[in-house]
C-alpha cells in the first residue's frame, strides 16, 4: 500500500498568522525551528488576522525523508494546482482554488535558514501571489522620506548594482529585483496600492566585486537558477537600511546607454505600465480574474507615479549620484 | 513563478502552465463525466483501459475536468514509482515518482497534473496506464469513501 499522508492530520504544533505583501498568511508546522524561520521573515500579523481572516494556510510537515537536501528544483502548475520542489528532500502542493499550500520536508532541510529565506519562503509566496490578490513585479524598490521609487529593467540592465548604489547614498532598499504590490485601504479609506519586499539576500554578479570592495570578503556561490553571484544581506554586507513597505510615487525603467554618461527622461504611463505588466505570468482558466486582477493593480501603482527612463553608462556610484540628483530635482 | 526569456519582456512558461493541450475526450466514470485535455493520445487510451468509458457528446459540459501535461524532462521505469497520497480536506495530491504528479480538488472535481513521457505519439504507453490507474484508484477512494466531499456527484 502506498504511505498516504493526511495533510490535517500533520502534526501542527504551532500555528501563526504572518503578513506577506500585507496580507495575513496562517503558517503551520511541526517544527518549532521552521516556525521560528517564518516569524523571523514575516514578522507577526496576528493583528492582522483579528480584524481579517487569512488569505491562504502554508502547511509544513516536517519529516523523515528518503531524500538528500541536494539541491532538485522542479515547478510545474496547471489550472489552480501546482507543485513545487526545491530539493530531493521536500515537496509542495498547492491548490490555488482554495489557497491552500501543504509540504513535507526532511528536518536538516527545515534546519536550512538560507535555503528557506532566500528560496522557499519567496517561491512559495510568488506561486500564491495571484490568488490572494498580490502582483509581483520585476523592479527593484527603493525609499525615501516615505516616497517609493520602483527601478525596472530587464536582467543585466544593472538593476541590483544601481540599488545598492542607491542605498549606500543613503535610500532605505525595499528590494533589488521582485517588489510585491498589493492594494489595501488608506486613513481615508480609499484605496491604494502599496509596495512590499521581503528580506531576501541581495543577488549580485561576481563583477559587482569591482564596484563594490565590501564583496572581497564574501564568496559566490551557485544560486537557484544555476547563475555563479554573491547572495547577500545588504544590510549586513553594505550597512544599508532595509525597509519593508512603501507607496510608489516614482516609476524609472533603466536602460544601458551607448555613450557615457547618464539621463533621466520622463515617459509616458502606459509605457512604464506595458513593461511592468508584460513580464506578469500570463494565468487563465478560472484564474484569469486573479491576472487580470494583477494587471490592473499594476496600472493604478503607476498611474499614480511619475514616470522616468534613466538611461546611463557609467560607474554605478556616478549612475547612483545621477539618479539621486535628478530625482531630487523632480520631487 | 517566473522566469525570464533572453529577449526583455516575454514571461517563459517556467511552470508548464501554458503547454498546449490539443486532445480532449470525455468519459463516463464511477458514474461521474470526466473530461479529460491532455497532449498525449497515450493517456486518453489509458484512460479507457483503466475503466473510463468514452462518450460522445462532448457538447455537455462535464461534472469532473481534468488536465494532464507530459512533463518533457526526463525518463521513467514504470516499474521503479509508487504512489504517495496527501489528503486534505479539499485535495488529494498525488505523488507518482519523481516528476510525475496529479491533484484533485474534491469540492470543483478539477484535476490536473504531469506525466513523464518521451514520445507523444506513443499509444500504448505502459507507463500511462499505470499513471491513469494510480489516479483511478486513489481518487476512486476517496470519492467512493466521502462522497460528500464531491459536491457534484
Amino acid at each position: 500500500m502506498p504511505a498516504v499522508a493526511f495533510a490535517e492530520t500533520a502534526l501542527a504544533l504551532s500555528t501563526q498568522c504572518l503578513l506577506f505583501a500585507g496580507k495575513p498568511v496562517l503558517f503551520r508546522t511541526n517544527s518549532p525551528q521552521l516556525a521560528k524561520y517564518a516569524r523571523d521573515y514575516l514578522g507577526d500579523g496576528g493583528n492582522v488576522i483579528s480584524a481579517a481572516p487569512p488569505h491562504a494556510t502554508i502547511t509544513v510537515h516536517v519529516c523523515e525523508s528518503e531524500g538528500s537536501c541536494e539541491s532538485a528544483p522542479h515547478f510545474r502548475a496547471r489550472g489552480n494546482f501546482a507543485r513545487a520542489r526545491f530539493t530531493l528532500a521536500d515537496s509542495f502542493w498547492f491548490n490555488l482554488r482554495t489557497r491552500e499550500v501543504f509540504g513535507t520536508c526532511s528536518p536538516e532541510l527545515a534546519d536550512d535558514r538560507r535555503r528557506w529565506q532566500a528560496y522557499i519562503f519567496p517561491a512559495l509566496l510568488g506561486i500564491l501571489s495571484a490568488s490572494i490578490g498580490v502582483a509581483p513585479v520585476h523592479a527593484a524598490c527603493l525609499v525615501r522620506d516615505s516616497r517609493g521609487v520602483l527601478v525596472a529593467g530587464g536582467s543585466g540592465a544593472g538593476k541590483s548594482t544601481l540599488t545598492i548604489a542607491m542605498a549606500k547614498r543613503g535610500w532605505g532598499l525595499l528590494s533589488d529585483d521582485w517588489t510585491y504590490l498589493s492594494a489595501a485601504k488608506n486613513a481615508a479609506g480609499r484605496e491604494v496600492a502599496e509596495a512590499w519586499g521581503l528580506p531576501v539576500p541581495v543577488k549580485l554578479l561576481p563583477d559587482a566585486s569591482i564596484f563594490f570592495p565590501e564583496l572581497h570578503t564574501h564568496a559566490v556561490d551557485v544560486s537557484l537558477n544555476g547563475e555563479i553571484a554573491y547572495e547577500i544581506y545588504p544590510n549586513e554586507c553594505f550597512g544599508v537600511r532595509q525597509n519593508l513597505r512603501c507607496s510608489v510615487t516614482t516609476v524609472v525603467l533603466l536602460e544601458r546607454g551607448t555613450r557615457l554618461g547618464c539621463s533621466l527622461v520622463p515617459i509616458g504611463h502606459n509605457e512604464a505600465t506595458n513593461h511592468l505588466q508584460v513580464e506578469v505570468e500570463p494565468l487563465e482558466g478560472s484564474l484569469a480574474c486573479s491576472y487580470r486582477k494583477q494587471l490592473d493593480l499594476i496600472r493604478r501603482t503607476v498611474e499614480s507615479a511619475s514616470c522616468y527612463r534613466f538611461r546611463f553608462n557609467d560607474h554605478p556610484e556616478r549612475a547612483a549620484q545621477a539618479l539621486d540628483d535628478a530625482l531630487a530635482e523632480m520631487s | 513563478m517566473m522566469d525570464r526569456n533572453e529577449h526583455r519582456g516575454v514571461p517563459t512558461d517556467m511552470m508548464h502552465r501554458r503547454t498546449r493541450l490539443p486532445f480532449c475526450k470525455r468519459f463516463l466514470w464511477l458514474s461521474v463525466s470526466v473530461t479529460i485535455q491532455t497532449d498525449s493520445t497515450a493517456i486518453l487510451r489509458a484512460a479507457e483501459s483503466v475503466g473510463f468509458l468514452p462518450q460522445s457528446d462532448l457538447a455537455k459540459e462535464s461534472q469532473m475536468c481534468w488536465e494532464i501535461a507530459t512533463e518533457p524532462h526526463g525518463t521513467v521505469h514504470v516499474e521503479a514509482w509508487v504512489s504517495k497520497v496527501t489528503v486534505d480536506n479539499h485535495s488529494l495530491f498525488l505523488s507518482m515518482g519523481d516528476k510525475q504528479w496529479f491533484a484533485f480538488d474534491f469540492e470543483s472535481g478539477e484535476g490536473a497534473g504531469f506525466f513523464t513521457s518521451s514520445d507523444l505519439r506513443d499509444s500504448a504507453n505502459p507507463n500511462a496506464t499505470k499513471y491513469l490507474s494510480e489516479i483511478a484508484c486513489h481518487v476512486g477512494n476517496c470519492l467512493l469513501d466521502k462522497p460528500e466531499r464531491n459536491g457534484r456527484s
